[in-house]
């Protein structure tokens, strides 16, 4: 071959022959890959090669592929025609193209430059297999026709005179149309419209200023493609309805050494990649060397733009950005030209040809290089995609370890932290998310092992800096959790796998504790959500309050309404005299008590929006019903608040109607509230019936005795108050601030004997406040959480979940 | 049934079909749970001076954004 002719002829010179074309019946797999409808349409693509050959040597334009009804189909180009000239084999070129293996202008590269084919079968192969193929010639002002069956003419190469055309342009082209032989393809003859024009069109892409026909002649479908923009609207087309990161696609179009390397890439936010890759114009399924050199140079270029920016170290990535993380979401097609190529794999479509990869791989990287800088947004946004791609899987490679665990027996791979229990049942064990170390000691010592875990967990104190204090969980932490429960995290949670079937936080009742809470309730609901809806899932409910009367019993109170329901039951112990009657029965009293304590909570519910004075008052002065003259109640109304709640300034009174609108002020905070009956948005019919139990009851002053205490009220709150305190004389109350004042057996006894204790399940809606909760606490946006922190900064209790 | 992403933002499928719930794909759960594993979670504590301001807003919370 002499590639630097000058001028190249295409004469039966040029013509080569390499190989017989006898074996091809009988190993026709070898030839086309299968016989099935892949190798059926095989045939149709190494004739239409052969015309985009033309094509791409710049002597054809148009290429119509037509199946037709009567099973057939034909390709027509309007190149030059298969030369027909006597070949030296004594038969004419054309004959010897058609009926010899591997023979070809392209073996020759002075002919074509660079070109496709099915490997160099040449459309001989497609005559072997066919029963019937008809080959006509425009060449020269004159028309040839030929026919084959299954390889061999079934007469000689015949000229005709060529039609007239209407321009007296002569014309000039080649069509082969065949007949596929139902002795070689069993399975089907049948050709797939969808099949040959999804080829097609990427064949037009490939050879922008190619126009490619395909009619259907059975359907009468017809399409015609024609890329300008080549491959580059290719890229545009397979990613339609995708979001790109970037637009136009980036577009590289290079050639060194005879190599052409055409690329055409966009970014997307999809996950996957999308890579077609092209060697003279054959898709190469299975990658190979221009394929690797494009992801090198991918890979390289864009680590050195992430760490050169400062993106990779801002990111906290230590290692490397990995090629898949790269090339997430990318869609590209890499076409490249290559003189000889070699074929390797399975299917020959992998490309072998070792120098090709540094030519891909420095080509790539010049350009993408030139485009990284002169495009430093687009350039961010896909590296942070790379980043988002690099962590996620970081995160799922954790996962994957941290879940992983060999057998039940070897326990050799739990965290160090972790207190396991002998019982190897996972439904008859639980385990103690405990907040705090020496609590973790507590739980440690007073738990039954046997089928008791504790975990203990640090809530990682953050100092930021102006001695903020911020709470978080460490990672070890999590770690911990993920691996000592060992079920997994997300779609891979196995029930199976876990090792306890109760899972239990236990707190301390502070706001640091409820954050802890929320962090751990938060963090399953995200990552181990089949947990909760196993009802996995308990909160402790340690007591806040620890009463015990001398040397006699103690009793543990979860909470502040659960320490005065008990006191309230002691409230008999009380003497209790109305006005200057009788003492009260010890029943009477602690009935009185009860309705009391009703009485003070009802107003106090509604203290935000109604000052309880004033309702209170209201009750007082009309008994819930209006009667009589407003002026008057009014008056009394007035003179009421007054007494009652001295520190409330009463701005006016207006009666309108039946009712009294009223403007208060305390401490500067203005209320209007609007008395009527029934008074709105209250239970009114409850208020009435406790209004009306405890005024048939009470004549004032009260007076309350206890043993040497005696004390006298003159209205009901005071006398409330009185009760409730004169009722805990005797007895010593403790407030725990934190699992660490209990001692291993006070724990014990109170929040893990499974005979006594109270735990609360964990639902759905639990975690809908806690990841609420989790929102504003950890939201951009500063009102709402201000405003939250300052509302639940005095009420510990509404931070519970 | 949709809901918010509590990564994202965008809509979730709250149905048992999302193998990815709360989230709205395997990303945004891979990335909440990385925050998880790099301590990215904090919940600001109160400062020194005025414990009921806790908003001084200096992008704590998600790393990744």
């Amino acid at each position: 071959m002499e590639p630097n002719e000058p001028q190249s002829d295409y004469e039966a010179s040029s013509i080569q022959v390499l190989e017989g074309l006898s074996a091809v019946r009988h190993r026709p797999a070898m030839y086309i890959g299968s016989t099935d409808t892949r190798g059926l349409h095989h045939l149709v693509y190494e004739v239409v090669d052969n015309s985009i050959d033309e094509c791409m040597a710049g002597h054809a334009t148009h290429v119509t592929v037509t199946i037709a009804d009567d099973g057939s189909c034909s390709v027509e180009d309007d190149g030059r025609g298969i030369p027909v000239d006597m070949h030296e084999t004594g038969r004419p070129a054309a004959e010897v193209v058609m009926t010899v293996l591997h023979a070809g202008g392209k073996f020759d590269n002075s002919s074509y430059k660079v070109s496709g084919g099915l490997h160099g079968v040449g459309v001989s192969c497609v005559n072997a297999l066919s029963h019937k193929l008809v080959l006509e010639i425009w060449r020269g002002g004159k028309y040839y026709y030929q026919t084959y069956g299954r390889g061999d003419p079934t007469m000689p190469l015949t000229e005709r005179p060529a039609a007239a055309t209407p321009n007296g342009v002569s014309r000039r082209g080649t069509t082969v149309r065949f007949w596929p032989d139902p002795l070689i393809f069993k399975e089907t003859t049948e050709f797939s419209f969808d099949t040959l024009s999804q080829r097609l069109r990427e064949l037009a892409y490939l050879n922008p200023g190619v126009r490619i026909r395909i009619v259907d002649e059975r359907s009468d479908h017809e399409e015609t493609f024609e890329f300008a923009g080549g491959i580059t609207s290719f890229v545009e087309y397979l990613n339609l309805g995708r979001e790109s990161l970037h637009t136009p696609p980036i577009s590289i179009s290079t050639s060194r050494d005879k190599v052409e390397v055409d690329l055409a890439m966009q970014w997307t936010t999809a996950y996957q990649e999308n890579l077609f890759s092209f060697v003279n114009n054959i898709h190469t399924r299975e990658g190979g060397t221009h394929v690797s050199g494009l992801k090198a140079a991918l890979t390289r270029v864009i680590n050195q733009y992430a760490a050169s920016s400062g993106l990779l170290k801002a990111a906290k990535v230590e290692e490397t950005l990995g090629g898949d993380d790269v090339r997430e979401g990318l869609t590209a097609v890499l076409a490249v030209r290559v003189p000889q190529p070699q074929f390797e794999g399975q299917t020959k479509g992998k490309l072998g040809n070792s120098e090709v990869k540094g030519i891909v791989e420095a080509m790539v990287a010049e350009a993408l290089t030139v485009f990284l800088d002169e495009n430093p947004v687009v350039a961010r946004t896909i590296i942070g995609k790379a980043l988002d791609a690099s962590r996620a899987r970081e995160a799922a490679r954790k996962a994957r370890e941290l879940a992983r665990r060999k057998s039940a027996l070897e326990g050799s791979d739990l965290p160090g932290k972790l207190a396991d229990c002998q019982e190897r049942d996972p439904s008859k064990c639980e385990i103690y998310l405990v907040e705090g170390d020496s609590a973790g000691g507590s739980a440690k010592q007073g738990r039954d092992r046997k089928y008791q875990a504790i975990l203990p967990l640090r809530g990682k104190i953050l100092n930021v800096e102006k001695a903020r204090f911020d709470k978080m969980l460490g990672n070890q932490e999590v770690r911990t959790i993920i691996s000592a429960l060992g079920c997994g995290i997300g779609p891979e949670y196995s029930r199976e796998r876990l090792r306890y079937h109760r899972i239990i936080i236990m707190t301390d009742a502070d706001v640091d504790g409820s954050h802890i809470r929320t962090l751990l309730l938060t963090f399953f609901y995200r990552q181990m959500r089949e947990l909760i809806e196993g009802g996995h899932l308990y909160i402790a409910q340690p007591p806040l309050y620890r009463v015990k009367r001398g040397k006699g019993q103690e009793r543990y109170l979860k909470d502040e309404a659960a320490m005065e329901d008990f006191f309230l039951e002691q409230a008999g112990r009380v003497k209790v005299r109305m006005g200057d009657g009788e003492p009260l029965s010890e029943e009477d009293t602690v009935v009185f008590a009860r309705d009391l304590r009703a009485w003070r909570d009802r107003l106090n519910r509604h203290g935000r929006r109604l000052p309880p004075a004033v309702i209170d008052a209201w009750f007082h002065v009309t008994g819930g019903v209006v009667e009589g003259d407003m002026d008057e109640l009014a008056a009394r109304l007035r003179v009421r608040i007054a007494e009652t709640e001295p520190e409330l300034r009463i701005l006016s009174i207006t009666p309108l109607d039946r009712t009294l609108t009223v403007r208060v002020s305390r401490h500067g905070d203005e209320h209007e509230v609007l008395l009527a009956d029934p008074l709105p948005k209250l239970d009114h019919d409850a208020f009435i019936v406790n209004y009306g139990a405890l005024t048939g009851r009470i004549q004032l002053p009260i007076t309350l005795s206890s043993g040497n205490t005696a004390r006298v009220a003159h209205d009901w709150m005071a006398a409330c108050s009185m009760l409730l305190e004169m009722s805990q004389l005797g007895y010593d109350v403790q407030r725990y601030k934190g699992l660490g004042e209990m001692n291993p057996e006070q724990l014990w006894e109170t929040t893990m004997d499974a005979s006594a204790r109270i735990l609360q399940r964990v639902d759905i809606n639990d975690l809908l406040r806690a990841e609420e909760v989790f929102t504003i606490l950890m939201g951009d946006a500063v009102e709402p959480r201000r405003d939250f922190i300052q509302q639940n900064a005095l009420n510990v209790r509404n931070l519970d979940v | 049934m949709t809901h918010k992403c509590p990564h994202c933002g965008r809509p979730a499928d709250d149905s048992k079909a999302n193998a990815d719930r709360p989230f709205c794909s395997q990303r945004c759960r891979e990335l909440d749970l990385m925050s998880w594993l790099d301590e990215g979670y904090k919940i600001p504590g109160p400062t020194a001076g005025d414990p009921a301001d806790a908003g001084d807003d200096d992008g704590h919370g998600r790393l990744n954004e």
